[in-house]
């Protein structure tokens, strides 16, 4: 019988899915410790990230699936997560970590979880009550990971407007701006420092850098331009990056080749939209590439968040009732679109919010 | 090395002699250094021994043979395909008894995809696998106490210790 040397075993346990590793963790306390170890725990996430197919998570009303490369669904459990029945959307995810807001849309302070689904890990974020005046908008909330810093951030920006006899004034106040680090477990307030600028809803970090969607106010006229805002992880500064000029599409950002990526969508006549995917090829936004623009598909389908596999995941659904909900691929090289029923997720129309995720054993800690 | 030679002979660990072709035994990075080492010039009859048994040594040699052809000339993606349904038909193995051997022969030839594809194998293993039946095959004794024992029960409820 052969006695397998430490670096052997190393390299079996790296290939293993999470669940057998918790498994592994019981079979003596050598296996133990390693396990458990950071350096271990990187090693796996990495080799996860590199050699696994990739696969993406998918929540639909109070459901969330995993999908695998071949579009199956694998129901995720939720009870850690919520012991009473309540409303929870995923607002990012980040080496297997996933940051979840617990409550309405509408609410102002919801509570806001650290979750890792696939070790039931969950930690609850300090509250966050910022005494501010004035009319809130919805909160904007991101999450990502910096390896300059080694730490999870999670980025909390409250929107205000000043309100005069009754109306909103614009420009929209200076927008206050809550930082938590999981390292330290501290919340703290800091300045956004940049003008004129609201930020979107959705952000995606790319390399330790998070990115915001977000509208520009044109300082002569009152309108609007598309901006993208980014925040460094690890300094913590809010800068605004040039774009092209998307103003008359719907945009979303994505990451694609280790790169901020940003799908436009532009709807034409008879019903057809186009689709183009443009990469920001430097940090600072001065140089941005058109990395791909597809041929006239029916304008049902839309981008969401992501793109996976060399492909722009859309919603494919009608909007309408009794529709089922669907998912369609469009694939960037052969400029082909695949359609996947996934009424097994649930009823209910659009496709979902859909993002990026790899199981991993990234601790939460206390 | 004279460029006239096509195959090599060497020793196993329990000194059986095996034949090896030189293009096989470029797979192996430690062998490749033998190569060009004086050992297998013409003048030369002194047999290099590899510290790997008869019985592994075969499946290495297999291994090698086969993925030869590939390595050295690249190969379209059919003949990829083939060689992987190859390569699961060639793990179909014991665990103990060869995969573990296989393994450490693999790390210690410096071949870097068949020790790739053994711990794959291994780790595919493992997956169903109860606790007691992982520290059987890679022979290891459980040193928890009965306490920790105990909590590990109630910390992983759903995991099979027996």
């Amino acid at each position: 019988m052969a006695f397998l040397p430490e670096e052997i075993i190393r390299n079996i346990l790296v290939r293993l899915p999470v669940k057998t590793l918790i498994r592994s963790r019981c079979v003596c306390k050598h296996w133990r410790n390693l396990i458990r170890s950071p350096s271990f725990i990187s090693d796996h996430l990495h080799h996860s990230s590199t050699h696994r197919n990739p696969s993406v998570l998918l929540q639909r009303r109070n459901h969330l699936w995993l999908l695998d490369c071949k579009m199956r669904p694998h129901e995720v459990n939720i009870s850690p997560l919520l012991d009473s029945p309540n409303t929870f959307q995923i607002v990012g995810s980040s080496n297997g970590l996933l940051c979840v807001r617990i409550g309405r849309y509408s609410e102002f302070y919801p509570s806001l979880l650290l979750w890792n689904p696939a070790t039931r890990e969950v930690r609850q974020l300090p509250p966050n009550t910022p005494n501010a005046k004035g009319v809130h908008l919805p909160l904007s909330i991101g999450f990502g990971f910096s390896p300059v810093i080694n730490d999870y951030k999670v980025v909390i920006t409250y929107h205000y407007l000043k309100v005069i006899n009754f109306d909103p004034v614009y420009p929209f106040y200076p927008l206050l701006v809550l930082v938590y680090s999981l390292s330290s477990g501290l919340c703290k307030k800091i300045e956004f420092g940049v003008k004129d600028v609201v930020l979107g809803y959705e952000s995606v970090t790319v390399n330790g850098i998070m990115f915001w969607s977000g509208r520009r106010r044109n300082p002569d006229v009152k309108t609007y331009y598309y901006a993208i805002v980014s925040f460094d992880i690890a300094n913590e500064l809010f800068t605004l990056i040039p774009t092209p000029d998307w103003s008359t599409s719907t945009s979303r950002l994505t990451m694609y080749e280790n790169k901020l990526a940003v799908l436009s969508f532009f709807a034409t006549q008879d019903s057809e939209s186009l689709i183009e995917l443009w990469v920001m090829e430097d940090g600072s936004g001065a140089s941005w590439g058109k990395k791909y623009s597809s041929c006239l598909i029916p304008s049902v389908v839309r981008p969401v968040m992501t793109i996976w596999m060399n492909q722009i995941v859309c919603d494919g659904s009608k909007w309408e009732r009794y529709q089922e909900p669907k998912i369609t691929l469009l694939n960037i090289s052969a400029n082909e679109l695949k359609v996947f029923n996934i009424s097994k997720c649930g009823r209910g129309t659009g496709c979902g919010f859909i993002l990026h995720h790899t199981e991993s054993l990234v601790p939460i800690g206390e | 090395m004279s460029s006239s030679v096509e195959a090599i002979t060497v020793l196993s660990s329990d000194g059986d002699e095996f034949k090896i072709t030189v293009s096989a035994a470029k797979l192996s990075k430690p062998l490749n250094w033998m190569l060009e080492d004086v050992c297998f010039s013409d003048d030369c009859d002194e047999v290099p021994t590899i510290e790997v048994n008869s019985k592994t040594l075969v499946k290495v040699i297999e291994y090698c043979e086969k993925h030869a052809p590939r390595a050295n000339s690249g190969a379209s993606d059919s003949d990829a395909e083939e060689l992987k349904k190859w390569d699961i038909e060639f793990m179909k193995m014991d665990v103990k008894d060869i995969l573990f051997h296989i393994l450490m022969a693999a790390n210690y030839l410096h071949m870097e995809g068949l020790y790739d594809l053994a711990c794959q194998t291994a780790a595919d293993l493992m997956k169903g696998m109860t606790v007691s039946q992982i520290r059987k095959i890679f022979h290891i004794k459980n040193d928890f106490s009965s306490e920790e024992q105990e909590q590990l029960r109630r910390q992983h409820p759903g995991c099979s210790f027996d």
